[in-house]
């Protein structure tokens, strides 16, 4: 994003530049008013973009990140217990805790906790799931599962 | 065929079987149907690997791309089967980066704000007791029948 206003893309009449970069520093040595080569305008190449470093694009993006940090302090606490809320809901035994205020160190390691032991479940599961299918017939347990899960 | 579609039109004593757990066990049981065809009878563990693997994928199928946690186990697995570099973790530099245990437990959440972690984690676990359950039922209902 051009930082300098007088870097106009209707450009004058390029030397034999190849490169975008070195037209646009060709043209700002121009209009600035400083004699210089082309060699020593590809040196500025080499730390490219000296003028926008002065324009600060650091100004750009230190005002992006600000307004960035407002709107993210927008989301209040208010929805932060909300989501907090609703996460403790899901987990087990919710009826046994309180609904008015959520601590959130104590939701957020039940979360770790319970998602740690489901973890666990499933590698369990699987490892018995994978011995009964070495063992039994496969299609008349299936067709028992079947019919179990849709009784 | 009958059978199955009488069973679906008698009212259902089981109320909690909804259609995202009937999609859940279709997929799984057909995934588990083609570990039982393809894995060699005699590697075990390779096969509870497998079985792993296909619980996580019909979960995360059956959830959808709506969501940022199926996402990224899909992407994880698809990598998985290309090669077997780690890729290197994203760290979240933005503001509201807590709850770094919680980030590395649920997938796809080392990229994610705070607000959208706590929404995500709450669908992931109902996602995964979903499968948990259904695992249960299937081990079971296969146990139960089995002499």
């Amino acid at each position: 994003m051009p930082v300098m206003p007088f870097l106009s893309p209707i450009s004058l009449s390029p030397p034999s530049s190849s490169t975008p970069e070195l037209h646009h520093l060709l043209v700002l040595t121009t209009v600035s008013g400083l004699p210089i080569t082309r060699t020593a305008s590809q040196a500025f190449l080499v730390r490219p973009a000296l003028h926008q470093e002065t324009h600060s694009p650091g100004r750009m993006s230190s005002r992006r990140s600000r307004s960035r940090q407002m709107s993210s302090s927008r989301i209040t606490d208010e929805q932060i217990n909300d989501l907090l809320t609703k996460l403790q809901a899901v987990l087990p035994e919710a009826h046994l805790r309180s609904t008015d205020r959520v601590s959130a160190a104590k939701v957020l390691q039940d979360t770790c906790n319970y998602i740690r032991s489901l973890h666990r479940e499933v590698d369990d599961l699987s490892e018995r799931l994978s011995e009964l299918l070495a063992n039994n017939d496969i299609n008349s347990a299936q067709a028992a599962i079947i019919r179990s899960l849709l009784r | 065929m009958d059978s199955k579609s009488s069973a679906c039109s008698s009212p259902n004593p089981n109320p909690t079987l909804g259609p995202s757990k009937l999609m859940l066990a279709f997929r799984f049981l057909r995934a588990l149907s083609l570990v039982r065809r393809t894995t060699p009878a005699s590697s075990r563990t390779c096969r509870g690997r497998r079985i792993e693997r296909a619980a996580y994928a019909s979960m995360a199928y059956t959830a959808g791309a709506s969501r940022a946690w199926s996402r990224a186990v899909l992407r994880r697995l698809h990598h998985r089967a290309r090669r077997r570099a780690v890729a290197p973790r994203r760290l979240s530099t933005t503001a509201g980066n807590r709850a770094e245990a919680l980030r590395r437990l649920v997938p796809g959440g080392g990229g994610m704000d705070y607000c959208t972690l706590l929404e995500e984690t709450a669908d992931y676990i109902k996602c995964l007791s979903m499968q948990v359950e259904l695992m249960q039922g299937i081990v079971d209902s296969a146990s139960s029948y089995g002499p």
